[in-house]
């Protein structure tokens, strides 16, 4: 049940922690492994996969369906952002192009991705293709040459119009983005009801992957109220102090403790919540309505 | 514990008294000639107050290329002339695709509970209007509990819903409920919902048609409904940022907006100063507005206030 590690934590505040997983390591509970807890799926495409035995299978049944409805690669982001600065950025990578998460990682897309921002903006799918997100400019803050890189990096890997939609997660802090892609170079052969099916398609994947073992967010256990999720009382305690504005040594004080030991806990906090200083601890808190 | 208070982030929303006139603002701002038409209070305290919308309070910015039409349908609406223009064009699709009528419902959920339902009404039969709310059926909805908090589309037919409540604790509000639905010639449909984020607002989008079966739906009849509803819901969106601002009682500036949004992120003023173009001094005077706005001593309180008020 343990989360997969993470690489370090970004140095500065303002970096964004990045990561492509895929099925060998995300898949963790199918049917086989959690028989009957996690069998209630209501959409048919994560009951199957749910049902799936193997890596082999669930490829099959993800294909199957991208075909049906058009498409040839499909990309699962997880985004963790505060206001519109991206902390984390996971990809479950399984039906990406080939290349396309090398350059991802290494080109940093991920920061400049246009259909992301959509997908974090609006509550209704983008429908794309390389001549239109050119034609769009570059987000805000990000180089024209970087989304030239970007377009040429996508139009090589094969992905040329696609459709790109998040889903909100109302408790917690990550955002779930979805993207298929195609090689036909025109969006216009994606009609509304390529749109609502892809949409099905992607609220489907979205449950039986959201139901996986993730690498440990901030509130990977669900919505906390009162008490934050996998808090110790005394963690729980220096979280509520400090939240308040107190400073380590008013902390001490309060609870009868060394500063030293205050110092511990908050190290052990902002280890815990991947922050690296207590003002993002306490937005955090915020967040998920820790009292 | 009901269906949508699973879905919906639950904010606080200071100076509740004044929502019902703010409300009737509401749709004065978006068209002035006309008044809102609310509905007069419910007997029931716990039900929700509906207020009623129609076409006339949409309109779609088509200027920005990035947020602009997605969908042939969305590209129709937004090419029609007049709202009863766009009313035939929904119409008719509804009719194609097979639907009888449409339910845009945006809720706003606080403390757990629907306080108001915003009902775009051109689409649903009037003797079915608003029952769902003022009688709280939503507390007992199957189709609801099926879909339980992961927003997935449910396809359903009466027999279906029958089905689902029979196993459940019996309850005579689901029967009366059931019996309306079947009167009202609402026997089969899809039903889907999203969370508006960074708000206390939830969108609940529902077709029905008069057949009794549900395998009239096929997986393209469903994709059909979806873009139409998303297309709907990129209509409305305007007018559920209204809403949104409406509720949230303490509007911030763009620049105080961004500066909070900045130190949640844990960046230091001269960091902030760097990233907004802008001096230390214009960051500590601002920081020193919202800190006395919110009535906290410092930046981690505000910092926590931020990410509790889901401001940034």
């Amino acid at each position: 049940m343990a989360g997969l590690n993470l690489p370090a934590p970004p140095a500065r505040a303002d970096e964004t922690e990045c990561l492509v997983v895929d099925d060998a390591r995300l898949i963790v509970y199918t049917a086989a492994t959690v028989p009957a807890a996690r069998g209630a799926y209501v959409s048919e495409i994560a009951a199957e996969l749910h049902a799936a035995g193997t890596r082999a299978e669930r490829q099959l049944i993800v294909r199957t369906a991208l075909r049906a409805i058009g498409f040839e690669w499909l990309c699962y982001y997880r985004l963790t952002r505060i206001g519109e600065h991206l902390v984390r950025a996971i990809c479950f990578g399984e039906y990406a192009p080939p290349g396309w998460l090398k350059a991802w990682l290494e080109q940093g897309h991920y920061a400049i991705d246009p259909r992301l921002a959509f997908a974090c903006r609006h509550q209704w799918p983008l429908v794309w293709d390389l001549a239109s997100l050119s034609a769009a400019g570059p987000v805000p803050g990000a180089a024209p040459a970087h989304l030239a890189r970007f377009i040429a990096d996508a139009g090589r890997c094969g992905l040329r119009s696609g459709i790109t939609f998040g889903l909100v997660n109302a408790h917690g802090l990550d955002d779930s983005v979805i993207s298929f892609g195609s090689g036909n170079p025109a969006r216009a052969w994606i009609a509304d009801i390529v749109v609502g099916q892809a949409y099905a398609m992607g609220l489907g994947l979205h449950e039986f992957l959201s139901h996986q073992a993730w690498p440990q967010a901030p509130c990977a256990s669900g919505p906390g109220r009162g008490l934050g999720p996998g808090l110790s009382a005394v963690q729980h305690r220096v979280l509520s102090c400090l939240m308040r504005g107190l400073s380590d040594r008013e902390i001490a004080w309060q609870l009868d403790m060394s500063s030293h030991n205050v110092d511990y806990h908050v190290r052990q906090l902002k280890k815990k919540y991947s922050v690296q200083n207590r003002v993002q601890l306490a937005y955090l808190a915020g967040r998920l309505m820790i009292e | 514990m009901n269906y949508f208070s699973a879905l919906a982030p639950v904010i606080e929303t200071p100076g509740e008294a004044g929502f019902a006139a703010r409300s009737a603002a509401l749709a004065q701002t978006a068209r002035t000639a006309r008044a809102a038409e609310v509905a007069a209070p419910p007997s029931d305290p716990a039900a929700p107050e509906v207020v009623w919308y129609d076409e006339r309070d949409l309109t779609l910015d088509l200027r920005n290329e990035r947020s602009g039409a997605q969908s042939y349908v969305a590209r129709e609406l937004a090419a029609a002339r007049t709202h009863e223009e766009r009313v035939r064009v929904l119409s008719s699709t509804l009719r194609i695709i097979g639907f009888c009528t449409l339910a845009y419902v945006t809720m706003q959920v606080i403390d757990d509970h629907v306080k108001r339902a915003f009902f775009l009404k051109s689409y649903t039969p009037a003797q079915f209007r608003g029952h769902y709310f003022t009688q709280r059926y939503y507390e007992i909805d199957p189709r609801a509990a099926i879909g339980r908090s992961c927003l997935q589309p449910v396809v359903w037919d009466l027999a279906l819903l029958q089905e689902k409540s029979q196993r459940g604790a019996r309850n005579p509000r689901t029967a009366h409920f059931l019996q309306e639905m079947e009167s009202d010639g609402m026997r089969s449909g899809v039903m889907f919902g999203m969370p508006v984020p960074h708000t206390n607002l939830q969108v609940l989008i529902s077709f029905t048609s008069s057949n009794p079966r549900r395998e009239w739906i096929s997986s393209s009849t469903l994709g059909q409904a979806l873009a139409l509803g998303l297309s709907i819901h990129q209509f409305a969106s305007g007018y559920t940022r209204t809403i949104a601002r409406q509720s949230c009682a303490i509007e911030l500036s763009e620049m105080q907006q961004s500066i909070l949004s900045c130190l949640a992120a844990g960046l230091s003023d001269k960091e902030i100063a760097l990233r907004l173009h802008t001096t230390v001094h214009n960051v500590d005077y601002h920081l020193r507005l919202l800190r006395k706005r919110y009535d906290v001593a410092n930046r981690t309180q505000l910092a926590y206030m931020a990410g509790r008020m889901w401001l940034v």
